[in-house]
């Protein structure tokens, strides 16, 4: 599905992923972890067009994407949920999804309608101003406006970053259901080990702008060297 | 004070409201959607006006005239949009330096094809009486056709597809484009839409302010003080900025001279900004 090689991206001139090659099956939760400014965000804003490729390729479904306009890789089926979660403050909850759907000219009235039905608690508040949402509701905002496009990957950028608790649980809960049920792949960043435990199938560890290990999930959490070492736990 | 003295100072406080309000209508959208400071605003107000003279004296009667400004003014921005400006996106000083070369260009060309004099223009529409005041009928049309424009720059940016996507790319450019919005076609437009709201500003004014070159000079200071008092809000900052100090304006230069009048318009607009660093709207909840 997502197939990225020898990728180095960064800044200007300044280099902040250097050499990363990583894979993302179709259907498949994949994690990446690895300390505060390794480039993670860096790496996924290189995936989605944000910022520009310095060498190596971005494939998805043997496509190479390395060179689309960020506008353009949407239609390739990949969706993104960034740090941050990034919702339009002064737009309406519900317009912060009709655009999505504008955007991907998709069929308004339906994919909302859907995306509703996922995520019942947007009802309530849909005529709300996107900045005046607690940052759990916008995560979940982020996560409904992600999906109205129908992706077959989803890049997620720390999810619970800023999430009270009880909204993380919801959270870990419905993005079981977004891979389980509707097949979607997964690429997730992500502090909190245990919901990487919880969701991925294996993990690449990021150090210094490169990818320095590649383990099944479940070994991460045993992995105490690996933790010490890479994560700073 | 008599009611016609009422009447007639409200008249020409919505009309002063009015004028503020159309001359700072295009950099609102520009400057606000776009974060562009567009230095040949006032040219294109002038523009307008040069439009609708200039159809006028091709024998289009002067309403359908007036009609002609906006389309035309806005092809040209888009012309200039596509041509300089959006190759300078994100670079403040490269886009002031730019628009003010666009503007000198824009009176030049002008002064070459019209002279430097003013031109005249009739106003239309007679006057009526009002007790022991005459009013003129195209300022209260003017004040219907600015609160026309309003409502039209509201309609296209809450209620179209397109105002939609370009509110969500003033906020956030870079989620925009990772939903697939094409930042490039939206800039585009809303400049094109900025350039033709500043046309069909200049034809409004046409009748009632001299048409010469130069004009966009008495426009781009009070146009950029009212977008700038008005704060983040595109239109309802920028139009509760226009009804404040218009209304300032006209009440001093009604108790003094008209001098005075924009020396007091300078002065509020100084006090706001030191109270509300961030405009009016700074704090308000509105979504445009
Ligand atoms: N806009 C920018 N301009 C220049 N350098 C930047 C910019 N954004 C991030 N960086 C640098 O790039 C490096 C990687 O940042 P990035 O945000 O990708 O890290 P991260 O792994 O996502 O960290 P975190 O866990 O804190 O989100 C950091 O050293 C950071 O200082
Ligand atoms: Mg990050």
């Amino acid at each position: 599905m997502l197939q990225v090689s020898g990728l180095h991206s960064g800044y200007g001139h300044k280099t902040v992923v250097n050499d990363v090659s990583l894979q993302v099956g179709s259907g498949e939760v994949v994690g990446l972890v690895g300390r505060n400014g390794v480039g993670k965000s860096t790496l996924l804003n290189t995936i989605m067009g944000i910022l520009p490729v310095q060498q190596g390729s971005i494939l998805l479904n043997e496509v190479d994407i390395s060179h689309q306009p960020s506008y353009r890789r949407s239609s390739y089926g990949v969706a993104y949920v960034p740090q941050g979660r990034q919702i339009f403050p002064r737009l309406s909850v519900l317009d912060n999804l009709r655009v999505a759907a504008i955007a991907a000219k998709q069929n308004l009235g339906s994919c909302v309608e859907e995306v509703l039905a996922e995520f019942p608690a947007l009802t309530p508040k849909l005529q709300s101003q996107g900045g005046s949402l607690s940052g759990g509701q916008q995560q979940i905002l982020a996560l409904a406006r992600a999906l109205i496009i129908r992706p077959k990957l989803m890049l997620l950028d720390e999810p619970t970053e800023g999430v009270q608790p009880s909204i993380v649980d919801v959270i870990l809960e419905k993005l079981g259901e977004i891979n389980k049920r509707l097949g979607i792949g997964i690429l997730l960043v992500e502090q909190n080990l245990e919901f990487i435990d919880v969701l991925a199938d294996r993990v690449y560890v990021m150090d210094k702008g490169t990818v320095v290990a590649h383990l099944p999930a479940g070994a991460i959490m045993n992995d105490k060297r690996v933790q010490h070492e890479y994560l700073g736990v | 004070m008599s009611w016609d003295q009422i009447l007639n100072l409200l008249i020409s406080a919505l009309f002063s409201i009015a004028t503020l309000a159309l001359i700072s209508l295009g950099l609102a959208v520009v400057f606000g959607m776009m974060k562009i400071i567009n230095l040949a605003h006032g040219e294109f107000l002038m523009l307008g006006a040069f439009a609708t003279l200039t159809a006028n004296r091709l024998g289009l009667p002067l309403w359908l005239s007036m009609v002609c400004a906006p389309v035309v003014v806005g092809v040209i921005g888009l012309v200039l949009e596509r041509g300089i400006i959006r190759h300078l996106y994100g670079r403040i000083i490269d886009t002031m330096l730019a628009t003010w070369g666009i503007s000198l260009v824009l009176v030049q060309l002008v002064v070459i094809a019209y002279g430097p004099a003013t031109q005249g223009l009739a106003t239309p529409l007679g006057s009526f009486r009002l007790g022991n005041y005459s009013v003129s009928a195209y300022s209260l049309f003017l004040v219907a056709a600015a609160g026309g424009l309003v409502v039209l720059t509201y309609v296209l940016f809450m209620r179209t597809k397109y105002g939609l996507m370009a509110r969500a790319a003033s906020q956030l450019p870079q989620t925009a484009s990772a939903l697939g919005i094409n930042a490039g076609r939206i800039n585009m437009l809303t400049f094109a839409v900025g350039s033709a709201l500043s046309g069909a500003a200049g034809a409004l004014l046409a009748p009632v302010v001299g048409v010469v070159p130069s004009m966009g000079m008495a426009f781009i200071a009070k146009a950029f003080m009212t977008v700038i008092v008005g704060g983040p809000l595109v239109l309802s900052g920028a139009m509760s900025a226009a009804a404040l100090l218009g209304s300032v304006d006209n009440v001093v230069s009604y108790l003094s001279t008209p001098f005075l009048g924009q020396g007091a318009l300078l002065v509020i607009s100084i006090v706001l900004l030191r109270l509300m660093p961030n405009g009016l709207s700074g704090k308000w909840r509105r979504q445009l």
